[in-house]
């Protein structure tokens, strides 16, 4: 059986990680009306470049031997090489969709809600999916239709061996994790929405700002590093809430530069808007 | 927006000098034209690659320099100046400047 509370757990996790990025942008709509757009920009921009280009790419090259045995064998560079290309084709993403879609309305404001799209469709796709389907299954080891599933597979003989046991680990799963747990996924998702919003913000200043090679390779780096140090510090035993702790600062610092960075939009727009600059250019100066 | 390189505008009375008002820009031409323009100086005559490119430093510079004069209110630039250097090679930097005033209708 299931735990009730681990039960009232996954439904307050899931619903939580929904509404969090859609709070997220009714706070930021009162401060900016026109983000509407922007926001569909960067959920695309997730959607084509992780879920669309890079899983399935990864995908192939995990059914590959010489890829199997390089996970196993040097794990720092795996973990490394997974981690940078998450971070190479998000971060190709977030400035082609800019480019492409938003334009001149690439603002601060704009690049905040690039960030909540993107962020949120990954909460959404990763987390509420996730999670419905945990509430689901648990609902079936409840009621008993989910060992009828276990046996069912078990019958098909040697087909449904790895069926048997992707069901068995994940009925186990959800029996033994402690309630607490749970709560991990909404805490991580609330640091990387953050995350998120501070790395689209950042592509959005290069633009503004005409220096996208150096800021589009800044958040390379940076997203690089945070998608590494929390499965490598996992990986070495360390607790859960600590690599979560982690992963909080590297939110902290995306939050302050958020913050902070408001005033360099400004100064950017003020200074030598470029359409003012096209219009002497036709002029007879 | 008046814009004149004399300090004192005939027929027009000057409500007030508002000051400094400027504009400037540092431009360069893409490698081909660099290029071009290199062997243009083993024949000799117009070069027409770095023409063009000071042409729209001198317009974005006083496009900034008229901006600059309408943010603080004027209506009129007088004694405008030019001033330009080369930053690095194939590179221009180019400064408009003069007085901002206010002249009375």
């Amino acid at each position: 059986m299931v735990p009730q509370i681990n039960i009232i757990m996954i439904i307050l996790v899931g619903l939580g990680c929904t509404i969090l990025p859609i709070a997220a942008f009714l706070v930021l709509r009162k401060k900016s009306k026109n983000i509407a757009g922007a926001l569909l920009v960067g959920a695309i921009s997730f959607f084509v470049s992780q879920a669309v280009l890079r899983m399935n790419i990864l995908g192939f090259i995990s059914t590959q031997q010489w890829f199997l045995e390089f996970a196993q064998n040097r794990f720092f560079l795996y973990v490394l090489t997974v981690a940078f290309s998450a971070a190479l084709f998000e971060t190709a993403g977030r400035y082609f969709t800019m480019k492409l879609f938003m334009k001149d309305t690439v603002s601060y404001y704009g690049g905040i809600s690039h960030g909540i799209g993107h962020g949120g469709i990954e909460i959404i796709l990763l987390i509420t999916l996730a999670y419905i389907s945990n509430f689901v299954i648990s609902l079936q080891i409840n009621s008993g239709t989910f060992t009828n599933m276990i046996e069912s597979a078990r019958q098909a003989g040697v087909q449904g061996e790895a069926m048997v046991a992707q069901l068995e680990a994940a009925k186990s799963a959800l029996i033994n994790t402690p309630a607490a747990d749970f709560s991990l996924a909404f805490i991580e998702r609330f640091f990387t929405l953050f995350f998120h919003i501070g790395l689209s913000l950042m592509i959005a200043e290069g633009i503004v700002r005409k220096k996208e090679l150096m800021f589009t390779t800044l958040v390379i780096l940076i997203h690089t590093a945070m998608d590494t140090t929390a499965p490598l510090l996992a990986n070495m035993g360390v607790n859960s809430y600590i690599v979560e702790g982690v992963v909080g600062l590297f939110a902290a610092g995306m939050f302050i530069y958020t913050m902070t960075s408001r005033k360099r939009f400004e100064n950017a727009n003020k200074i030598y808007p470029k359409e003012k600059d096209q219009e002497a250019l036709e002029s007879d100066y | 927006m008046l814009i004149t390189t004399v300090d004192k505008i005939e027929g027009k009375k000057t409500k007030e000098v508002v000051g400094y008002v400027k504009g400037s820009t540092v431009r360069a031409k893409h490698i081909g034209k660099d290029i071009m323009a290199g062997l243009k100086t083993i024949v000799g005559g117009e070069i027409t690659e770095y023409t063009e490119m000071m042409d729209e430093s001198r317009k974005i510079a006083i496009g900034r320099m008229v901006e600059d004069a309408k943010s603080k209110g004027c209506n009129a630039i007088v004694g405008m100046r030019f001033a330009s250097s080369a930053v690095m090679q194939g590179a221009s930097e180019f400064v408009a400047y003069g007085t901002g005033v206010i002249l009375e209708d």
